[in-house]
């Protein structure tokens, strides 16, 4: 991957009501995150992730950016790709390989930019707030 | 994952010999099957999954030998004889991740199961290739799987074969529960769900019920998810007959969606994967390696996997005890825990005291199970019950294991006033002492032979503090001769307990058991293991960057990165 970026994948929880979740968060040397993520989620939005296995719950697909942007400046990234489950589900097929994955996700997710990709301490609190 | 120092090499063996005995019948040539069967040790049992799409591939008949010789299964049952090795087949009950489409035939995999979250499950298998899984809730899936049941049986009895055939429920744990891959959200979900209530509905409006409380559409897709997965088995048991030999569950490790993104960026973990082997089996769940590639079962996750022997574990959880013989190893079991009430035992402190001082030696049970299961386990593990799970037929079930000699630990709190009355009634008849003990909570304790019933009131231990709390229960776990060495370790670092009956040189011994300590880091870590005059060091074995030593009734242990042992010991009367 030839940016620093993020991939996020968001999906509507069962009993979500419309709302998402982040159900993947992977960086640019490809590594699924998975450690403190719910506490950056405490963080943002002052109460504990709950909906189903993923991140959140998140009310539409644009608060879902907005925390993506505050990921990005946490973690000093350029940006990231956001794909929702049914954009995802089309990568997701039979034989598929992990390395033509990877150039799927690139081709298919919608990038959005950070514009301060610096990393800064409590970014998050500060963004949210 | 900890890399060996040579790659290993994927070779036909690892395709046909998947693991923990399993044998992919399909992958081979028919004429190597003899070869491969003579590679087993005599005796050996071979667990051979059936692989439904293979006889069905364009859906006009079955095939069982007609056109490819690959799909004669009396062959290999033939084969297998003549190799002294015992076969049983396993029926998948559920999408199965290891073959393509989760089983299904080509053209029935019409709608892909959905997570959740609405993500298409699917699951790399052990060659690296991604496979979907299909939803099992579409109605042509089930008349497609008994119509194979079906033509199963009919090939078995016309080849008057007398082999079992074992239903699989294929899944896998993520946190502290086990999830069947037959859970689906799909849109055929939906629809059937939809037809479903429905039907409730038109009870409901005939029985004038009226339900209007908001948890109820969660308890009613429980209710359906269970039915329809049923269905499945019941058809099953009732087509097979005399050839089903129960059911399993299992959990395929690197099944689950984490494992798929961690497989994707090549993060897998051999911590990750025994944690998850561990708390299956505290489920009831037999831990599968197959989706793993070879090169991932390697090092301390090759060893942990020897110890923990899931091959040995079919008989053991399932309903068949043929195989059990009674020098193997079985899982340590100190308790038993029944309740329906979420996170009850947690509040209690009672987790995190098994926890802390014996990790994974505890089974938690449903407890529609443990009324079905007549023969008990007669050891010394604690059944531990909530009052308000409880009517009289539980209740006398429950009554009648402690006056057979079990361990017994009872919430009073939240019994009904019937059950209390009883239990006042059963004390007086069978003329038992109750001593009374203040442990925090005021604590009863009866014994009769071997049995032991310590009654107390639930709601008082939860508003402990959590030291009172781990107190309490040290103290109502000392009220009798309670065998287990308090074994606490550092994070990370796993331990895993197995028992077994002593043999005829070992009879100063009650029980032989085996303690497996596996630390799956790159960092060292050094503790203490307290002794006690019970316990008997017979054995250190299988020492890999471990060294033990014992001093003033402690074993001192120094655990290098990836470092692993195992200890024996004989337990005394």
């Amino acid at each position: 991957m030839k940016r620093k970026e993020l991939i996020l994948v968001a999906g509507c929880p069962h009993f979500g009501h419309g709302q998402w979740n982040l159900v993947a968060i992977m960086d640019q040397g490809q590594h699924y995150l998975e450690e403190n993520l719910d506490e950056i989620y405490y963080e943002a939005f002052g109460q504990k992730s709950e909906l189903g296995d993923g991140l959140g719950p998140f009310e539409n697909l644009e608060e879902v950016e907005v925390f993506g942007l505050g990921l990005c400046q946490s973690f000093g990234k350029e940006g990231f790709r956001l794909l929702t489950a049914q954009e995802f589900n089309e990568l997701k097929i039979n034989g598929l390989a992990a390395n033509e994955f990877w150039n799927k996700v690139r081709e298919k997710g919608k990038w959005v930019k950070s514009l301060n990709s610096s990393p800064r301490s409590k970014i998050l609190r500060r963004i949210f707030n | 994952m900890n890399a060996e120092l040579t790659t290993p090499v994927l070779c036909d063996d690892d395709a046909v010999f998947p693991g923990e005995n399993w044998f992919y019948y399909w992958k081979t040539s028919a004429s190597l099957w003899k070869a491969k069967l003579e590679q087993l040790p005599m005796g050996a049992i071979l667990y051979v999954p059936l692989n439904w799409a293979f006889h069905s591939h364009h859906g006009e008949g079955f095939d069982f030998g007609g056109e490819r010789p690959e799909t004669q299964l009396a062959k290999l049952v033939q084969l297998a004889a003549e190799s002294s090795v015992k076969l049983e087949f396993l029926l998948p009950l559920a999408p199965a991740p290891f073959l393509p489409n989760g089983g299904l035939p080509p053209y029935l995999a019409r709608v892909a199961a959905t997570d959740f979250e609405g993500i298409n499950q699917g699951c790399f298998d052990a060659f690296d290739e991604h496979q979907l899984l299909f939803s099992f809730f579409d109605s042509r899936v089930f008349k497609g799987f008994a119509q194979f049941v079906h033509a199963l049986r009919s090939y078995f009895d016309r080849e008057k074969l007398s082999v079992g055939i074992r239903g699989i429920d294929c899944g896998t744990v993520t946190g502290e529960q086990w999830h069947s891959f037959f859970q689906d959200y799909s849109h055929v979900y939906e629809q059937a769900f939809t037809r479903f209530l429905a039907a409730k509905r038109e009870l409901w409006r005939e029985e004038g019920v009226t339900i209007d409380n908001p948890g109820h559409e969660k308890l009613l897709h429980e209710e359906f998810f269970h039915t329809i997965r049923q269905l499945y088995s019941q058809e099953a048991k009732r087509i097979l007959g005399d050839f089903w030999e129960g059911e399993n569950t299992l959990n395929f490790l690197g099944g689950s969606r984490s494992d798929f993104f961690k497989r994707l960026s090549g993060q897998e973990s051999a911590s990750d994967y025994i944690e998850r082997s561990l708390t299956g089996i505290t489920l009831g769940v037999i831990p599968s390696t197959v989706l793993l590639p070879t090169r991932n079962k390697t090092g301390i996750l090759n060893r942990f996997l020897q110890e923990l022997s899931p091959k040995s574990l079919y008989s053991h959880f399932g309903a068949n005890n043929d195989f059990i013989e009674n020098n193997s190893y079985t899982p340590l079991v100190l308790f038993e825990l029944y309740g329906s009430t979420p996170g009850r035992y947690e509040s209690l402190g009672l987790l995190d005291f098994i926890h802390k001082r014996h990790t994974y030696c505890l089974q938690k049970d449903k407890l529609e199970d443990f009324i079905h299961q007549e023969d008990r386990e007669s050891d010394e593990r604690f059944y531990i019950f909530e009052g308000a799970d409880l009517d009289q037929k539980k209740f006398s079930h429950i009554l009648r294991l402690f006056l057979n000699g079990a361990n017994i630990i009872l919430d009073k709190g939240s019994l009904n006033v019937e059950l209390r009355a009883r239990f006042e009634t059963f004390i007086l008849e069978n003329e038992l002492e109750l001593d009374h003990y203040h442990f925090g909570p005021e604590v009863s304790w009866a014994h009769l032979g071997e049995g032991n019933l310590v009654v107390l009131d639930f709601r008082d231990v939860a508003e402990l503090s959590p030291n009172a709390k781990n107190n309490c229960w040290q103290r109502v776990f000392s009220l009798n001769d309670f065998k287990a060495l308090d074994v606490e370790l550092p994070d990370g670092v796993f331990q895993f307990w197995r028992r077994r009956f002593p043999t005829p040189g070992e009879l100063k011994f009650h029980e032989v058991r085996r303690l497996g300590i596996f630390n799956p880091h790159s960092y060292k870590h050094k503790f203490k293991i307290p002794m006690n005059r019970s316990f008997v060091l017979t054995k250190i074995i299988d020492q890999v960057q471990a060294e033990a030593k014992t001093v003033n009734e402690m074993i001192e242990l120094e655990m290098g990165p990836h470092g692993s042992l195992i200890f024996e010991f004989g337990v005394l009367e």
